[in-house]
């Protein structure tokens, strides 16, 4: 380095630090002035979300990916099973579920008792060689809630 | 099971195998309930007594008791609810002959008659199967009627009304 460069660098340092120091105190008073909840008040978030389009950023997610790199046996050991257990009425649950089923059935012994009856009828009607209609039902049909 | 095919036999005049089927079941339970109902006297009167009590000896006051307990229990259901736990199972109910419920008076007539189908070799149970509304010799002497009456669920609708 020769003298002309040392004298140089003797007055460009103390400036370069000067400027330094006077850019960072701008931009503390710059930023102290601003009231970012204010500018966030502003900002349309509906209008921003409106403008996404999620489908789009849907179809780029790799899900097959993401749940790749998630580890299932982890998040099923977090999981409360007893709390969740405690929580749910179970016995309501297989209450009305077998409820449901023992109804089904007997919905369908009811049907194919009925089914017979009309075996039955049929027959009696061809040994009596009865030509006219079976009456008409006795009460209006009403279904079920 | 779909809830359509069901439909069409609601309100129609019940068969002989559904009324066949639900008079097995009344009799069942209700000769348990009687079986039990003694049994549960014989004990009584041991504890109280101290002494054996068998019905061995008095068929007849038995047959008696069993006579009046079948009329009470097919009279008073057909009286409070126009149907028998076994006419429950297979959804038929007992009506007046325009549909309407029957009254305490009919069921009793009902009751009372009932009996008598069973004579001559149950000669008044064969209009169930030749009559046209299957009307057997107490549903004439009472003016009643045996009816589909159960009500049908809809696929995943709400439990019975």
């Amino acid at each position: 380095m020769s003298s002309r460069d040392r004298a140089g660098k003797r007055w460009t340092d103390p400036a370069e630090a000067l400027a330094q120091q006077v850019t960072e105190r701008v931009v503390d008073l710059v930023v102290g002035a601003i009231d970012v909840n204010e500018i966030v008040a502003r900002v349309d978030v509906n209008a921003i979300i409106s403008r996404v389009d999620i489908d789009a950023v849907l179809r780029k997610v790799d899900l097959n990916e993401l749940l790749g790199q998630v580890d299932v046996n982890e998040l099923a050991q977090r999981i409360d099973v007893a709390g969740l257990v405690e929580k749910a009425d179970l016995g309501a649950i297989i209450a009305q579920s077998s409820g449901g089923m023992a109804r089904e059935a007997v919905d369908a012994v009811r049907y194919r008792t009925a089914g017979l009856d009309q075996v039955i009828d049929g027959w009696v009607r061809v040994l009596l060689r009865r030509k006219d209609p079976a009456p008409p039902p006795l009460l209006a049909v009403q279904a079920g809630p | 099971m779909t809830a359509q095919p069901a439909l069409r036999y609601q309100g129609h005049y019940a068969g002989a195998v559904s009324r066949l089927a639900s008079f097995v079941i009344d009799i069942v339970v209700s000769a348990g309930i009687f079986c039990v109902a003694l049994a549960a006297i014989s004990y009584g009167a041991q504890v109280i007594t101290g002494n054996l009590v068998s019905w061995n000896h008095s068929t007849g006051v038995v047959a008696g008791l069993f006579a009046a307990w079948e009329l009470a229990y097919f009279g008073f259901s057909w009286a409070t609810n126009g149907r028998t736990l076994g006419m429950a199972v297979f959804g038929i109910r007992v009506v007046r002959t325009d549909g309407a419920v029957l009254e305490p008076r009919h069921a009793t007539v009902r009751a009372l008659v009932f009996p008598f189908s069973f004579l001559f070799c149950g000669l008044g149970f064969l209009g169930i199967l030749v009559q046209r509304e299957h009307r057997a010799l107490h549903d004439l002497a009472a003016g009643s009627a045996v009816i589909y009456a159960w009500t049908v669920r809809a696929p995943g609708s709400g439990p019975e009304a």
